[in-house]
């Protein structure tokens, strides 16, 4: 192919067939996977680990798992001294106190980066150098009498031509393709959040009141 | 892991925050009522289980990091 007709490479060609569909979705799908097989671990792991189970198949009940806790309460006597204080045991349910963050894929980054260089350069350099000599030289003698006669010439001539001719032609391609994808701590959902704030509310001392008190009111 | 966990107080009702790595240490924690001087610590009856729903955890975290 002849350099003039050396056409630079289409830029829209070279990105034309590129699968940026691919590119993009593939690692947010496998973030979007990574976080459902995470949910459905910390789930197996809340109800294996957290709850004890009655029954089977579908009228399976979870009991949760209770833990015994003391409660330490400082004593001030009527004379304004401090008294022993004073330990309360209560149940509290294992699964308010397990740091159950939902672990999760917060961050998917797809940084795709091509670069097509094409470039063409032609250099032509053309001298012609042309040299020439010409030299001549005559001498003629004519003599009578006694015929006599003498002729000497010269004749020199030289010629040179010089010819060169440079062309360059560049093209390259470069892609970077980087995913960063980070997990992080999401909070928690709100269904499991009131779950546990029930069970933790359930801590707090019932008062009962005096037998006769709710048929007088 | 340095979760923070909290329990309302049986006294009060204000937040008490607890760590569940020190509680089954033999830490107590206090309530976040300055008026409330409660304080809550596990009982001992109740460190083996709570140590190992922690270890579990925590291997379940470590396996999906």
């Amino acid at each position: 192919m002849p350099d003039q007709d050396r056409a630079l490479v289409s830029m829209a060609q070279q990105f034309s067939g590129l699968p940026v569909k691919s590119l993009i979705s593939a690692p947010l799908l496998a973030g979007a996977e990574a976080n459902g097989k995470m949910a459905i671990m910390q789930t197996q792991f809340l109800l294996s680990t957290c709850f004890n189970t009655d029954g089977d198949g579908d009228s399976v009940n979870y009991k949760p798992i209770m833990i015994n806790m003391t409660l330490t309460r400082s004593v001030v006597k009527h004379d304004g001294s401090a008294g022993d204080p004073v330990q309360t045991r209560f149940d509290l349910p294992l699964l308010t106190i397990m740091p159950l963050n939902s672990l999760a894929v917060d961050n998917v980054d797809v940084n795709f980066e091509m670069e097509v260089k094409s470039s063409f350069s032609n250099d032509k350099e053309t001298s012609s150098e042309s040299e020439k000599a010409a030299e001549g030289s005559f001498s003629a003698k004519v003599g009578w009498g006694c015929f006599s006669a003498e002729v000497s010439g010269s004749v020199s001539a030289s010629s040179k031509n010089s010819s060169s001719e440079k062309s360059h032609y560049e093209k390259s391609n470069s892609a970077k393709y980087t995913i960063n994808a980070h997990a992080g701590q999401l909070p928690l959902p709100e269904g499991v959040t009131t779950i546990i704030q029930a069970f933790s509310q359930c801590i707090a001392p019932i008062q009962l009141k005096e037998p006769g008190a709710a048929a007088a009111a | 892991m340095k979760d923070q966990q909290q329990i309302d107080c049986p006294c009060c009702g204000q937040k008490i925050y607890i760590q569940p790595q020190l509680l089954v240490r033999g830490s107590s924690f206090s309530c976040s009522n300055p008026r409330c001087d409660a304080s809550v610590a596990l009982s001992h009856s109740s460190y083996s289980v709570t140590n190992k729903a922690l270890n579990k955890l925590e291997k379940l975290r470590q396996s999906q990091l």
